[in-house]
């Protein structure tokens, strides 16, 4: 059985960055490209892990982490945000994510950590 | 008065002048209008084909990537032949590279480059640099400096005292990128404050893209420029350079109320405790800004007893620090690892707090 | 007798042509210095990639404050998509100035806020504050709600402005739609400039018809109603042409309460918004920049051309009427605060251009065209037309009405154009044609009316002017 993986980001460009190195690392990739949108999907789908940016449309990626942690506690969730930031960094981990990727990314460091998360789960 | 039925060259002057303008004021909305229209009517078209052309080049340089069976040659050339006939779409496709170039690193940054040479987009950037419009020099030499380009240096050094201070700009940025040592040796020539603006740029720059060696700010802490010591200031703590602590210190004495500010927030990000006792000596005759500044520094590194050694002359300041020592005391009262018999007895009750 | 009357009708001829001559080398020059603007900020923003440079770095820190008064239909949506704002540090301040309806409640309830007790330094005396509320979650910690008694909005605002903890505030009306690049866009000359910059504004979109979604405009259209449209060609102008300008010689006397972003530091040493003039927000700058012209300070205030922020205009014509009466009294009423300023050589710029400026052709134009108005009934009454003359003038005015509306058309086109398909343009096209006939003289008359009540005294904003519409005013050029 494939994993299940939600991208909600809103550049296309990483959108489908994502997507292509992430299908082929064998997973099944399902895109939101805004907060609303990601929010409905998490309301009737199963995922086995979230990646997710911080600033999108509708509502934001902390609004997202909140309603997953308060919903679906045990799924992971990995941020990838252009802030480097540390308060940015270290909020979003008290508010319990698993990982925390800045953007550039490099997408072969993604694939691994996202293979590393999954595997802890 | 009648002129009626009077011939226009009857008319008195000031009615012929007014009938005139009337004619040219329509005539020119007349040609305004049509312009506007077909300007529209153009610019809807080349959005159409630049939308198309931008899907085809996001999975082409998608595979270009990440598909190791992409038959990397034949595709670049069948790409170039089919799909980016003129300068208009060899910029589409350098506006895509860049975006891929700014979301990703490691390996694929290489990459991109390679792809950015084959894709024969060098020699229309050098063309764009040697162009006479300002904008298109600034423009092809940020493209140059994000993609880490290298370009002979007969071409870079006549920009740098170009007169438009956008392309001097970026062709300083461009130097620090690519440099291999001694990146900001441009600024013990600057003759203009730096903005935050430009202070953004270089620190992006030296984090992003120079591979080199980070200087050692120290050199810089007795610029001209205030605003250059500042930014220096900064980077100590921006780079982790520990050792410049000791320099840093002599600046908490600084005579610009902006350069202690800075040396105060830099030395507290480093968490150097030793800073607490002497900002707190010093605390009532400080600036408003400095006070707020130490106030801050005693939340993120001090404890409850550096506040309470404020002592009693936090009444006498005025109401902003008041309101913000109250505010720090209770913060410090209500976090978890308080501990209230550590404190001298007098300072049991709060201060301030009611 | 008889040759008197002639006499009156000659030297009344003059005035009104000297005066016409004076306003038409006006736009002129406006749209020359707008047309440079234009380009010079196109050309130094093509790099559109710096806004993902600013997205990562430490940019100072934006309080945005919004009044909120009876706004319990849109309060939440509108928080909602301000939480969404591109910005790496921010804090929302909503400030409930005593609203009737539920406002406040709902806010509550859908953030999940408590009461915070922290203390707040009263930098500008304010109306009494009930109370401010923060959210128990961690995604809104962002979010403060403060609960004050009824105030006005130049009060609220200054209640905002005691309780933001950032060096940078952006007052927005609640019911504002922004861009989500839009603090981006409006911080960066605060941080590209060498001179200290104390306030920047942008353009006022207008919202009315497009498709809007949870706070964000989904799809821009056209409004269907010809009153609305005709805003578009007026806001054209008045942003477009006379801001642009205005900030080409800095100039500014305005920067829309709508959306503007200004310096706290500067904001509290000037004094706050003045809550006793219904023109707060132009009130605030004016004296802000007198201050700094006292001062001897080096500074400026800045203008973004690229569109951020949408709003309604009045789709009616009884609040369109509301609104134009306000905005009237609003600058006579700066204009008289400031009145030391108007032709003193020490206050340059702002003394000898923008002041006059705003005393002849904003608060006087509507007054001499009434006038001359009126002069021209007079004439009809005497027999003394000759309608070829009358004809001719009028077709030279009427000419140089829609030339001008035209060129800002045109502005829109080169810089930002929101209005993509071609049959928006025929409409808008259309809609110039018909504006000066229609629309302009039911402004001008609601100008008139201003300051009629002006004189008597009136100081209300008007009970619905507060719905939320209207709470910005365009330098509006005519």
């Amino acid at each position: 059985m494939k994993k299940r993986i939600l991208i909600v980001e809103d550049n296309p460009m990483v959108v489908k960055s994502l997507e292509f190195k992430l299908i082929k690392d064998g997973y099944t990739v399902i895109i939101s490209s805004d907060g609303r949108d990601a929010l409905e999907k998490l309301k009737t789908e199963n995922f086995d892990l979230i990646l997710t940016d911080l600033m999108l449309p509708f509502v934001s990626g902390s609004q997202i982490i909140e309603y997953i942690k308060q919903n679906i506690p045990g799924m992971p969730i990995i941020v990838l945000s252009t802030s480097n930031q540390e308060d940015i960094i270290t909020d979003a981990f008290t508010m319990g994510v698993e990982d925390f990727i800045t953007k550039p990314f490099s997408p072969n460091e993604l694939s691994l950590r996202v293979r590393r998360t999954l595997a802890q789960y | 008065m009648n002129f009626h039925s009077s011939p226009f060259e009857a008319w008195p002057f000031i009615l012929k002048l007014n009938f005139v303008l009337s004619l040219c004021f329509f005539c020119l909305s007349l040609i305004l209008i049509s312009a506007l229209y077909y300007q529209r009517l153009n610019k809807n078209l080349k959005l159409k084909r630049r939308k198309a052309l931008e899907n085809i080049l996001l999975d082409f340089i998608n595979s270009y990537l990440f598909d190791e069976d992409f038959d990397k040659n034949e595709e670049v050339f069948k790409l170039k032949k089919e799909h980016l006939p003129t300068n208009f779409h060899l910029k589409i496709a350098l506006k895509q590279l860049l975006i891929f170039n700014e979301n990703l690193k490691g390996e694929s940054t290489a990459m991109i480059k390679n792809l950015f040479i084959s894709l024969g987009l060098y020699d229309y950037i050098v063309s764009e640099l040697k162009s006479n419009a300002w904008q298109r020099k600034a423009r092809a030499l940020f493209v140059l400096s994000q993609l880490s380009i290298e370009i002979p240096e007969g071409l870079i050094d006549p920009l740098i005292n170009d007169k438009k201070i956008e392309v001097r700009q970026q062709a300083i940025l461009y130097i620090l990128n690519l440099s291999e040592a001694n990146p900001l040796g441009f600024l013990n020539k600057i003759k203009s404050p730096l903005t935050l603006w430009q202070q953004i740029y270089i620190e992006n720059s030296l984090k992003n893209a120079y591979k080199g060696e980070i200087p050692d700010f120290s050199q810089w802490l007795n610029h001209d420029m205030c605003s250059v010591v500042a930014f220096s200031i900064r980077m100590m703590s921006e780079f982790n350079q520990f050792q410049n602590i000791p320099v840093l210190m002599a600046f908490i004495d600084h005579k610009e109320e902006a350069i202690r500010k800075e040396a105060i927030r830099s030395l507290g990000k480093m968490e150097h405790n030793e800073l607490l006792p002497i900002l707190i000596s010093k605390f009532h005759n400080e600036t408003q800004l400095i006070k707020q500044e130490t106030l801050k520094t005693i939340k993120h590194i001090g404890t409850y007893k550096h506040l309470a050694d404020l002592g009693l002359g936090i009444y006498q300041e005025n109401n902003s620090v008041k309101v913000t020592y109250y505010n720090l005391e209770r913060y410090f009262r209500s976090k978890p690892s308080f501990n209230i018999d550590s404190i001298d007895l007098i300072l049991k009750s709060p201060l301030l707090t009611p | 007798m008889n040759i008197n009357f002639h006499q009156i009708i000659e030297i009344a001829s003059w005035v009104f042509l000297a005066y016409g001559l004076i306003i038409c080398s006006g736009y002129i020059f406006s749209a020359i210095f707008s047309l440079i603007e234009l380009r010079d900020y196109k050309k130094k923003n093509n790099f559109q990639d710096e806004i993902a440079l600013l997205k990562s770095s430490n940019l100072p820190s934006i309080s945005i404050l919004a009044p909120a008064y009876n706004e319990e239909a849109n309060a939440v949506e509108n928080v909602r998509s301000l939480l969404t704002l591109d910005y790496p540090s921010f804090e929302i301040i909503i400030i409930n100035d005593g609203s009737k309806d539920g406002t406040l409640q709902k806010l509550l309830d859908t953030f999940d806020m408590v009461l915070d007790d922290s203390l707040y330094h009263n930098a500008i005396h304010t109306e009494k504050i009930r109370g401010v509320y923060i959210s128990k979650q961690k995604a809104y910690k962002n979010l403060k709600i403060v609960d004050k008694e009824n105030g006005g909005k130049a009060d609220a605002l200054n209640a905002g402005i005691n309780i933001s903890n950032n060096p940078k505030i952006c007052c927005i009306d609640v019911d504002c739609v922004l861009e989500r690049d839009a603090l981006l866009k409006l911080i960066k000359p605060f941080l590209d400039n060498d001179k200290k910059v104390i306030a920047s504004g942008g353009i006022i979109r207008i919202a009315n018809s497009c498709i809007i979604e949870d706070g964000r405009i989904i799809e821009v259209r056209l409004p269907n109603t010809f009153l609305a449209r005709a805003q578009i060609i007026e806001y054209f102008r008045a942003f477009l042409m006379g801001r642009m300008a205005w900030s080409k010689v800095d100039g500014l006397l305005l920067i829309s309460g709508a959306f503007g972003m200004f310096d706290k530091e500067t904001v509290i040493e000037a004094g706050g918004y003045n809550p006793n003039t219904v023109g707060e927000d132009m009130e605030l700058l004016v004296r802000m920049r007198r201050m700094m012209q006292e001062k001897k300070v080096d500074y400026t205030v800045a203008f973004v051309p690229d569109p951020l922020c949408w709003t309604e205009v009045p789709q009616q014509w009884k609040i369109l009427y509301r609104q134009r009466n306000r905005w009237t009294r609003g600058t006579i009423e700066t204009l008289l605060l400031h009145k030391k300023m108007i032709f003193n050589p020490k206050y340059k710029v702002l003394g000898l251009l923008s002041a006059p400026y705003w005393l002849f052709f904003e608060w006087l134009a509507p007054i001499i065209e009434f006038l001359g108005i009126l002069f021209f009934i007079v004439l009809v009454f005497f027999g003394q037309i000759n309608w070829l003359v009358f004809l001719i003038f009028f077709g030279v005015v009427y000419s140089f009405a829609i030339l001008f509306s035209f060129t800002a058309l045109y502005f829109e086109e080169i810089s930002f154009q929101q209005y993509k398909k071609s049959k928006h343009i025929l409409i808008l096209i259309g809609t110039a044609l018909l504006e000066p006939l229609i629309y302009h003289p039911f402004v001008m008359f609601a100008g008139i009316k201003g300051n009629i009540d002006f004189l008597l005294g009136k100081k209300s904003w008007g009970e619905m002017s507060r719905t939320g519409l209207t709470n910005h005013q365009p330098v509006e050029d005519k």
